[in-house]
């Protein structure tokens, strides 16, 4: 402690961060945890509105919010790399900012907007099944699938995963890569021993960055993937605005957050051993 | 053990053009220095030679093969970089190892050999540390061991002492020379700084501002008979006289502003040269003599007033204003054998030097 706060001055300027923090982050945890736990505030304590909830169907909810961010994050992660890549190491100086600007141009967009837009295109008689159709006899019904969920899902938080990994990849020293090629590496195993391992700083900011705002999302699902299932977000908000069940609407918060935060441990052992994993190739 | 020869390189980025029509002959198993000053292209031959980057046309002969087009991976060149790039996800022996890894040998023949390399470049208490967590040093060791370590034809060193401190660059100098004596590779060795250039290499190129070699020779051969202005000024420090010739009973003369005459001697393999012709002197503060006395038996002698003496520890510099306003730098030993006249500011002296050790250079 007494080297992070060494000068009073760094303290002083982390005033509104940590009242931001305290304010709208640990009291409002802490006010979930008590509702979980207890009866009135802060008084007798049970494991009651926890056993309620813990039960297979809510699990179901949580693994399906689970597999939307997991399926998310690793698409994210597969597509955007390459992009990220490309952008940092291959695109001239001149072009940077400009497709940099085109990336992020999604955020400016309100996400419902975004949402219609992609209904045009999936819808029975939108832009995708035209197209299609100038191919195939028979097109399909786009809306209201997995595909169109994940899709649009995919398409939102990219930008998430490419803007940490191009910030680390534009910052890479040119000449490991070039001291990589100069050992005698070809490019692929110049890829997997020198470029992805000195990213992987850059994979864990941007699949967690993906992972976690995914988790509670619940815009995209309901109204792109059909009303037939539920997802954490969607069953949180079921449980505060309409079944007005705090403690069990706490209760179900504090059990998807226990389950999340280990997955999430999963996840950044996975993703270490898979980079260091792939230094053999 | 292979040289290299580099004919025609020519490279330019957009309309800079970097090298032009550049002919180089690099001796097989030799350690080989180019110097020149920053931006002159000797960078950027190095990376040639490596193969990290292309010549726009031109070829590259390591032995007798072309190796213009051999993409760099299958060179057997290795480069040790100006800043090491040494790969901060390894440690000490990962980094060491790398290029044996890459070739699937077993481990326990990867040990075996980078234990070897090891202990030549003394890295053992440092084997599994993490390469940021070493000095400058111990990381330039790293970076050397990691390239021999392939046994490589050809070893590239990218000015290897510029992030080092002053005091470390001379034991590393001599370590560098015993390293080649001891393995017999090619060493090319780029740098900008004269005193790396004459320390350490067998041959020498000097390149000039734009990317032209000026002159090829031995470090002595380069220091006692620079053929250019450029190579003498950028070698050491010389005072350099211009005039124009003049001959009288078979010894040639520059006559400087009408006011100075000194006699010259002409290299043989110098271009003809006629009377009246512009032509400079370049002579080594160090071949010159300053006395109070007159002295006898010197090819020249001149007269001036002491404008300023600087003394240097092991030698004295003097600025001695000659008649026609050439300020000439002297640099006498300190050796003190016997007492000396006390020269002091605006004393008139008389300047000695043998006309043998003033040098006819090519504008």
């Amino acid at each position: 402690m007494k080297s992070l706060f060494k000068k009073e001055k760094n303290f002083f300027f982390m005033i509104p961060a940590l009242v931001w923090q305290v304010l709208f982050f640990i009291l409002p945890l802490i006010f979930v945890f008590q509702l979980a736990f207890f009866t009135k505030l802060f008084q007798n304590f049970t494991w009651d509105y926890i056993q309620q909830v813990c039960h297979f169907s809510h699990f179901i909810v949580i693994f399906r919010s689970l597999k939307l961010a997991s399926v998310t994050a690793v698409l994210c992660l597969l597509i955007g790399y390459p992009i990220a890549y490309f952008l940092a190491l291959c695109t001239d100086q001149r072009y940077k900012s400009l497709l940099l600007f085109l990336i992020t141009l999604p955020f400016l967009t309100n996400i419902l907007v975004q949402i219609y837009a992609w209904y045009f295109i999936l819808e029975k008689k939108g832009v995708l099944n035209k197209f299609l159709s100038l191919f195939l006899s028979d097109t399909g019904n786009w809306l209201n699938t997995s595909f169109a969920m994940y899709l649009v899902m995919f398409h939102i938080y990219l930008p998430f995963m490419i803007m940490p990994l191009y910030t680390i990849l534009e910052k890479m020293n040119v000449r490991l890569i070039e001291a990589s090629l100069d050992l005698g590496a070809s490019y692929l195993q110049t890829f997997f021993r020198a470029v992805l391992p000195l990213s992987l700083q850059g994979i864990k900011t941007g699949f967690f960055l993906v992972y976690v705002t995914t988790f509670g999302e619940y815009v995209v699902p309901s109204l792109l993937g059909g009303q037939k299932h539920f997802f954490v977000g969607t069953l949180i908000s079921e449980y505060f605005f309409i079944g007005r069940d705090w403690h069990v609407g706490a209760a179900f918060t504090c059990l998807s957050i226990a389950v999340f935060v280990v997955s999430i441990m999963c996840y950044s052992e996975i993703l270490q051993r898979l980079v260091y994993r792939l230094q053999r190739i | 053990m292979k040289g290299i020869v580099l004919q025609g390189l020519t490279k330019s980025y957009g309309s800079d053009v970097i090298l032009n029509n550049l002919n180089l002959k690099i001796p097989g198993g030799k350690f080989f220095a180019l110097l020149g000053p920053s931006g002159c292209g000797k960078t950027t031959i190095l990376r040639m030679i490596a193969g990290l980057e292309n010549p726009d046309s031109g070829s590259i002969f390591l032995g007798d093969q072309d190796i213009t087009h051999v993409p760099v991976n299958k060179r057997s060149v290795n480069t040790v970089f100006q800043s090491y790039a040494l790969f901060p996800h390894l440690n000490v022996f990962e980094n060491i190892a790398y290029s044996l890894r890459l070739k699937a040998l077993s481990e326990d023949l990867i040990a075996q050999k980078v234990e070897k390399v090891v202990r030549m470049f003394h890295l053992e208490p440092l084997v599994y540390k993490r390469v940021t967590q070493l000095s400058g040093g111990q990381q330039q060791r790293v970076a050397i061991a990691r390239a021999v370590i392939n046994e490589p034809s050809v070893l590239l060193f990218d000015e290897p002492l510029a992030a080092l401190d002053l005091r470390f660059r001379e034991k590393v100098l001599l370590e560098l020379i015993e390293l080649q004596d001891h393995l017999g590779t090619t060493f090319v060795y780029i740098t900008h700084d004269q005193t790396e250039a004459l320390t350490v290499a067998d041959q020498m190129a000097i390149m000039n501002q734009h990317g032209k070699i000026d002159q090829v020779g031995t470090p002595q051969e380069i220091y006692e008979h620079p053929k250019s202005v450029f190579v003498a000024n950028f070698v050491g420090t010389t005072n350099i006289i211009q005039g124009y010739l003049t001959q009288q009973d078979n010894q040639w003369y520059l006559d400087v502003d009408k006011m100075i005459c000194i006699a010259i001697k002409v290299p043989e393999d110098f271009d003809t040269i006629q009377t009246g012709d512009e032509a400079c002197l370049g002579i080594r503060p160090e071949k010159i003599q300053v006395s109070k006395k007159i002295l006898e038996g010197f090819s020249n002698s001149l007269t001036g007033v002491v404008q300023a003496i600087v003394y240097q520890g092991r030698f004295t510099q003097y600025s001695i204003r000659l008649q026609n306003g050439y300020v000439l730098q002297v640099f006498e030993q300190n050796e003190q054998h016997f007492e000396k006249d006390k020269i002091d500011y605006d004393d008139h002296v008389y300047v000695y030097w043998q006309k043998e050790n003033a040098m006819l250079l090519k504008k």
